[in-house]
């Protein structure tokens, strides 16, 4: 079992899978999370984030595999564990008829923390939440539902803590906020492991694994994962996107040029590993100007983690189609 | 550990105090029950709404129709002149019996003949047509050995009545219904307290998703369940006691019996009862079902099968074997024992065992779920 001892390592997991009924929702996972890190489990809905969490948390027992946190197996030594780890879940799961200052005396409480009220007046201070201190959890906004959330789970001073999809359903302004609270805390040297279907919010993690459907397609920091399929992109803002993505598609020279073509909302962001960036500027150019769309603006970039995740996606379900014997006559974006 | 409990057991009060639908249930219907069950909802047949239809207006017949209005159990509305108006009344349901006193009734009494009366009595609540058709054989019964002794009398003989007849009906002697349905109450709502209350609160934390905040705290399943059920617990005790104050204060009915034997048996009782509602919660993951099964399971067998209300004695054979596996029967059996009659622990032994067994079994089988699913 590689690290299971390694002092650095904060979580250390070896194939882990999870099965519901017939589907396999995590399937047989390695990471190896270090003291100190930032790390982010990505994917979409369904893809195994929260199984994923909840088996590391130990509400869920892992099928088969592995977890050690801080060097404590989670299926063996839990009591250890339970004491180190603070974990927020997906839904809400405060008591809403007790107020802010109840909830965390009363997380205090079960956690035999003694000394909580310094350590409540303290998270308070941080989450900004002091003025509404008797306020019952029922009467908060999504946003103080969410940093209420975030005291409790920090007010026996854990040294992971577990966050599954913390920023999802929260305004913009709280989710910068609570962005801002994560960086402080990692400073202080509290290990954040969190899930999230926002790669945006990927970018700010020292690390990130993608998920998607129980397998992870990559981890790495950010950066490596942008370069990692040596791909470039040319972002192409027109009009009408959907004509435009329509006649990319069905044009065969064009399928041949380029890996991918992804649609963000009026924005098409052409995908290619081979050639030059000038070369395949202008043959979308060209198609375009052929079919009557307007091109507002034309340029290229480094592929963002959304792109290369997608493409990976794309790759992974093309590769199964084989596996499976599905006939391919041609590549398909 | 006991830190532990006790926060969670504190959290727990604050709960239920500031939730008004649990609050309402604890003290609301108990309340309601008991002044229901009580006052209004009285099985005992008194002021039965008479109409007399003297057609012989004679010494004799105002004797007779005075004999009912002697005792509670009567209340003249009115006299009639004849059967067809009596009819009418019955029907309008202004009165519930008519008494019909034929126009010959002094004259054949007088001449030793036997008299027929005639009594309407409206059916529509065969509950009081019962009571009602035999007090006025009983008023017309004693009446005629009164006439018999007086006439004997006058002929220089004895009185002789072949059988007499005095029941003398112990332990509640004005058969008060109150008295036979208090102690069932308590039962019904020590079960509503217990197992109910218990299963939904706990049900309430799976649905809302605090339960996992549990798991991943150092709260054990053990304390956890003690923590939640500790409040109940209390409450219940409150409230069986606050019930044999009010059974004693309003209803009169003191406890005749040994009050350590009391106590010990509502408190098995009420550790069946936790248990149930512990291995219910268990089995359902929303409130709703959980209210469900609750109210199948313990709810309605209290309240129907249990002989609260309707005597066990007289269910047919295969209610009467479901009977046996209702805990708060046994329950009953043992309060009316020591509220009602005052006997000594031999008479209820076996009710008394039962629910100690009931008590076992319960948490057994509480522990045994809990320890699968938490």
């Amino acid at each position: 079992m590689k690290g299971g001892s390694d002092p650095g390592s904060a979580i250390d997991v070896e194939g882990l899978t999870k099965s519901f009924k017939t589907t396999k929702a995590v399937a047989g996972i390695s990471l190896d999370v270090k003291r100190g890190e930032m790390f982010a489990l990505v994917g979409p809905d369904g893809a195994g984030k929260t199984t994923t969490i909840r088996m590391l948390c130990g509400i869920l027992s892992a099928d088969a595999g592995t977890a050690r946190l801080l060097g404590f197996d989670v299926k063996k030594e839990p009591e250890q564990i339970k004491k180190r780890i603070g974990y927020l879940s997906q839904k809400f799961s405060l008591y809403t008829d007790l107020s802010i200052d109840e909830n965390i005396e009363f997380f205090a409480r079960i956690n035999g923390v003694k000394d909580f009220r310094r350590r409540r007046e303290e998270l308070l201070e941080f989450t900004r939440l002091a003025p509404f201190r008797n306020r019952l959890a029922d009467k908060l906004s999504g946003g103080m539902k969410q940093k209420l959330a975030l005291a409790c789970t920090l007010i026996h001073t854990p040294e992971i803590i577990f966050l599954d999809e913390p920023t999802t359903g929260v305004d913009p302004v709280t989710r910068r906020d609570f962005w801002k609270l994560l960086a402080e805390l990692m400073k202080g040297g509290t290990t954040i492991f969190l899930t999230t279907p926002y790669l945006d919010e990927a970018e700010r993690c020292t690390r990130v694994a993608l998920i998607d459907r129980g397998e992870i397609l990559a981890c790495d920091v950010p950066e490596a994962i942008h370069s990692l399929l040596g791909q470039q992109v040319i972002e192409v803002s027109c009009s009408p996107a959907r004509t435009a993505l329509a006649v990319a598609s069905g044009d065969a020279a064009m399928r041949e040029r380029f890996d991918d073509v992804q649609m963000f909302g009026e924005r098409l962001d052409f995908v290619f590993t081979k050639g030059s960036a000038e070369d395949a500027t202008a043959m979308i150019e060209r198609l375009f100007a052929d079919n009557n769309i307007t091109v507002a603006d034309i340029r290229t970039k480094t592929p963002s983690l959304e792109n290369v995740f997608i493409s990976l996606m794309r790759d992974r379900a093309r590769r199964d189609a084989v596996e499976a014997g599905a006939e391919k006559e041609e590549k398909q974006w | 550990m006991i830190e532990r409990i006790f926060a969670i057991a504190r959290k727990e009060f604050y709960q239920i105090w500031r939730d008004k639908r649990s609050l309402g249930m604890l003290a609301f219907v108990p309340t309601f029950t008991i002044l229901l069950f009580g006052f209004a909802l009285s099985f005992d047949t008194k002021h039965i709404k008479l109409a007399v239809a003297d057609l012989d207006q004679t010494n004799q017949s105002r004797q007779f129709v005075q004999s009912f209005l002697h005792s509670e159990y009567f209340d003249l509305v009115t006299e009639i002149p004849s059967t067809v108006v009596g009819q009418k009344m019955i029907e309008a349901g202004t009165a519930d019996v008519v008494v019909v006193i034929p126009v010959d009734f002094s004259k054949k009494m007088i001449g030793g003949e036997s008299v027929d009366i005639q009594a309407l009595v409206n059916g529509g609540n065969s509950n009081v047509a019962t009571t009602a058709a035999n007090y006025v054989g009983i008023f017309a019964q004693s009446y005629s050995s009164l006439i018999r002794t007086a006439a004997m009398q006058k002929i220089g003989r004895a009185a002789y009545i072949p059988v007499d007849y005095r029941p003398r009906i112990w332990f509640n002697p004005e058969l008060k219904s109150s008295k036979y349905l208090v102690p069932g109450l308590m039962g019904y709502v020590m079960i509503i307290s217990t197992v109910l209350s218990t299963a939904l609160s706990i049900v309430r934390e799976k649905e809302r998703g605090t339960i996992e905040q549990m798991m991943v705290s150092p709260v054990s399943s053990r304390e956890f369940m003690i923590g939640k059920t500790v409040p109940y617990f209390v409450i219940a005790c409150v409230l069986a006691t606050l019930i044999i104050m009010a059974g004693w204060l309003l209803f009169d009915i003191p406890v005749k019996g040994s009050i350590p034997i009391l106590a010990l048996a509502l408190l098995f009782f009420i550790i069946g009862g936790l248990g149930m509602g512990l291995a219910i919660s268990t089995l359902a993951s929303t409130q709703e079902s959980a209210f469900f099964l609750a109210t199948f399971a313990t709810v309605l067998p209290t309240q129907l099968l249990s002989g609260f209300i309707f005597p066990i004695e007289n269910m047919p054979v295969v209610l009467k074997a479901i009977t046996t596996i209702v805990p708060a029967k046994y329950l009953l059996i043992v309060l009316r024992g020591i509220l009602l009659k005052g006997s000594p622990i031999t008479a209820y032994w076996q009710a008394f065992a039962a629910l100690v067994i009931f008590a076992f079994l319960t948490m057994t089988l509480a522990i045994r779920r809990l320890k699968k699913t938490v």
